[in-house]
């Protein structure tokens, strides 16, 4: 069972909100959609759920021999991220009504429900209007909607939105029980340090296209390699800086501190005779870098290359 | 996946169960029917003291006529001299009116302390014995007298073999009395639609709802959970009709309760009328409410009103049953609900012709409830903007 989008192309007027899109979904994972406000990832998911078609490409998902164009509803879990549900009605009622919509058993929900209620210390308001909720209590109670039919893919849009530290990590966690319950989630985020702990790959869109993509241990090791954080005996001399013979960049993080970011073109044994020159280097260490700067590194070169390239078809 | 494999009609049913107990409120029920037997109570208590058939009263008056022995015996006269000092101590004194005459110009006036139900009762009663007073004064045979009082009918025969005699009204009251109860469940459907689907539009509940089941079977159960609710309302206000019928007539009136004006064996063609009738408008009004995003902001509101034109349609067509536009109507599907009971309460029409009416209305339901179901989804994908009336038209036939 997998999820395989191809070439897949989606356009509103003159905007392409995915352009040329192929990545897989593989059973079982944590697959993590990143990108900036408007890079794609709605109408990405929008497709992936079935509410619009793509313009050009291919979604196939093949389970249990079938063969699907969008993950068919049955098997879905999904929290929209233009989310609500009836605030008037108790929480009981809203579950049991999604509930029943999926063909869940009376049995099945009542023990589900509890399970997932207590584990988000909602139990005991079981029957209070969904309206009397905090908001973020009531996007716990979207979340157990979503799964409570203990689909086999899940699709949540930014589940972490609107919710303090305590509930994030408490999302963590769930999302954590999904996936040893052998669910398969999608997942798109702003909260890096919240992806970090749980993806298991990640998609950078940027403009509809893919900027990185992949496991998410390769794509530390592809980035953290080279970036080094270099601190001198002295300070540097700023003439002497700008006069070396170096293509990389060079930050100046303080008087005797810089990190430098090596490229493929000049490799570390080229860079390090010429650091040489600036003084006694104490220290020399390869710079982890978190997912977010990773992010920010990843669309920034994103964006120059298609500035690049606009210009160059100017 | 655990999960029992659900098919469209079950979350159909589901989804009618749930709109149909949105807008049930069993507490509200009960205390509105509490609230009218109250002022039934209240009625009864009133009319019973007003028109108390044991009750004596004794009048003051100041003549002595012959006409007083032709009243009912619950009214006793006593003859006095000075009728002034008795109409000015009435409320102390063991009269409960005084009955003045005029002798110049020969009037009765009758005056009392406070106004009471029997007083009608005796002024109704003295002028149907003047009446007779004066008849036998004038020495007027019983065969004259009758002719006096009898209304003059005109009479108005149509040669149309097709129409029905109107001496039997039955068929004509049955039809308006489905069209009235229709045009009440109506304006409840019409709000019902326009709060419930507007109102999750505006919780954002529909992302949700869309990734369980399809537009189509969204709509499909909300038409069932309103139709539901309009034959919950046509029932409910057909049964508080009857009870206030059976309540006036058997217990205040105590006569006992004659329903010959229903015409029962023309009944079942207009409920199936009213159903479709109900269905199609329920869906014509999905489809509408489908494209508003904002109901404090749209113009389209008012379009769900249009349903109710053809009833008022209905009321029209009565002066030529028989006319090309009545006929035209009684096809056309958003107005073959109305028309063609009226057409059918008045006109004797071959069986095939109501039941060309009921297919093309089914039709018309079948696709308007898909219609509904594109403009819904045509509207859900565009992200907070109001469809526009072209768009809403483009969807339908995309």
């Amino acid at each position: 069972m997998s999820l395989t989008i191809s070439h897949l192309e989606k356009h509103y007027a003159s905007v392409n909100a995915v352009d040329r899109l192929s990545f897989e979904v593989q059973r079982g994972e944590i697959f993590a959609l990143l990108g900036p406000n408007g890079a794609g990832k709605s109408s990405l998911v929008k497709m992936l759920v079935g509410f619009t078609y793509p313009d050009a490409g291919e979604i196939e998902l093949i389970d249990e021999n079938q063969h699907y164009s969008s993950i068919p509803s049955q098997l879905l879990g999904y929290l929209p991220e233009d989310r609500g549900l009836y605030p008037e009605k108790t929480l009981k009622q809203n579950l049991q009504f999604f509930a029943l919509l999926h063909g869940v058993s009376n049995q099945d929900f009542e023990q589900r429900c509890q399970h997932w209620l207590k584990k988000f210390s909602l139990y005991d308001r079981l029957n209070d209007p969904l309206k009397s909720l905090s908001k973020g209590n009531q996007q716990k109670v979207q979340l157990i909607t979503a799964i409570l039919h203990e689909p086999k893919w899940v699709i949540l849009d930014e589940p972490f939105s609107g919710l303090d530290p305590i509930n994030q990590e408490l999302v963590v966690e769930f999302l954590a029980e999904l996936k040893q319950q052998g669910m398969t989630v999608i997942l798109s985020a702003h909260q890096m340090a919240m992806v970090e702990k749980l993806a298991d790959r990640v998609l950078l869109l940027n403009k509809g296209q893919s900027v990185l993509y992949g496991k998410l241990s390769e794509i530390f090791a592809q980035y953290n390699n080279y970036m080094i954080d270099v601190s001198f005996s002295q300070s540097i001399d700023k003439v002497q800086l700008e006069e070396l013979n170096v293509t990389c960049s060079i930050k100046q993080l303080s008087s005797t501190r810089l990190t430098i970011t090596l490229t493929e073109q000049q490799s570390l044994n080229e860079v390090l005779p010429q650091l040489l020159k600036l003084g006694d280097i104490t220290e020399f260490k390869n710079q982890s870098q978190s997912l977010h700067a990773i992010y920010l590194q990843a669309v920034a070169e994103h964006n120059s290359h298609a500035l690049l390239d606009q210009n160059y078809e100017k | 996946m655990k999960n029992k494999n659900v098919s469209a009609p079950q979350q159909v049913w589901t989804v009618a169960k749930w709109e149909f107990m949105h807008f049930f409120k069993l507490k509200q029920e009960v205390i509105s029917k509490l609230i009218m037997l109250l002022i039934a109570a209240i009625i009864y208590f009133f009319a019973a003291d007003g028109t108390d058939l044991n009750k004596q009263y004794t009048l003051a008056t100041n003549t002595e006529q012959q006409l007083f022995n032709q009243l009912n015996p619950r009214f006793t006269f006593k003859s006095v001299e000075d009728i002034n000092s008795v109409v000015k101590s009435l409320g102390h004194n063991e009269f409960d009116g005084a009955l003045k005459y005029e002798d110049v110009a020969n009037t009765f006036t009758l005056i009392t302390y406070e106004k009471e139900a029997w007083q009608t009762s005796l002024t109704s009663n003295i002028n149907a014995a003047l009446q007779q007073q004066r008849f036998n004064a004038l020495n007027l045979t019983k065969q004259q007298q009758d002719s006096l009082t009898k209304n003059i009918n005109i009479e108005h025969q149509v040669l149309d073999e097709l129409l029905k005699n109107q001496a039997d009204k039955g068929q004509t009251y049955t039809a308006f009395g489905v069209l009235i109860l229709l045009f009440v469940a109506m304006f409840g459907v019409f709000g019902q639609l326009f709060v419930s689907i507007t109102g999750e539009k505006q919780n954002r509940v529909t992302e949700q709802l869309m990734a369980t089941m399809t537009p189509q079977t969204w709509i499909d159960g909300k038409l069932a959970g309103q139709i539901l609710l309009a034959v919950k309302t046509m029932l409910g206000t057909l049964i508080s009709i009857v009870l206030s019928m059976l309540f006036f007539t058997v217990i205040i009136k105590q006569q006992p309760l004659s329903l010959s004006f229903v015409n029962w064996s023309m009944l079942p063609w207009f409920i199936v009328f009213a159903v479709l009738g109900l269905a199609i408008c329920a869906a014509f009004m999905a489809a509408i409410a489908a494209g508003i995003d904002d109901p404090n902001h749209s113009s389209k509101s008012a379009l769900m009103m249009l349903p109710i034109a053809p009833i008022a349609i209905a009321f029209f067509i009565m002066d030529a049953p028989n006319g090309l536009i009545s006929i035209v109507l009684s096809y056309l599907p958003i107005t073959a609900f109305a028309v063609m009971p009226v057409r059918m309460s008045l006109v004797d029409l071959p069986f095939w012709q109501p039941l060309l009416s009921i297919l093309l209305s089914v039709g018309c339901f079948y696709y308007l409830r898909i219609f509904a179901a594109r403009i819904f989804k045509m509207g859900m994908n565009m992200y907070g903007k109001e469809p526009s009336l072209k768009a809403m038209w483009l969807a339908i036939f995309k």
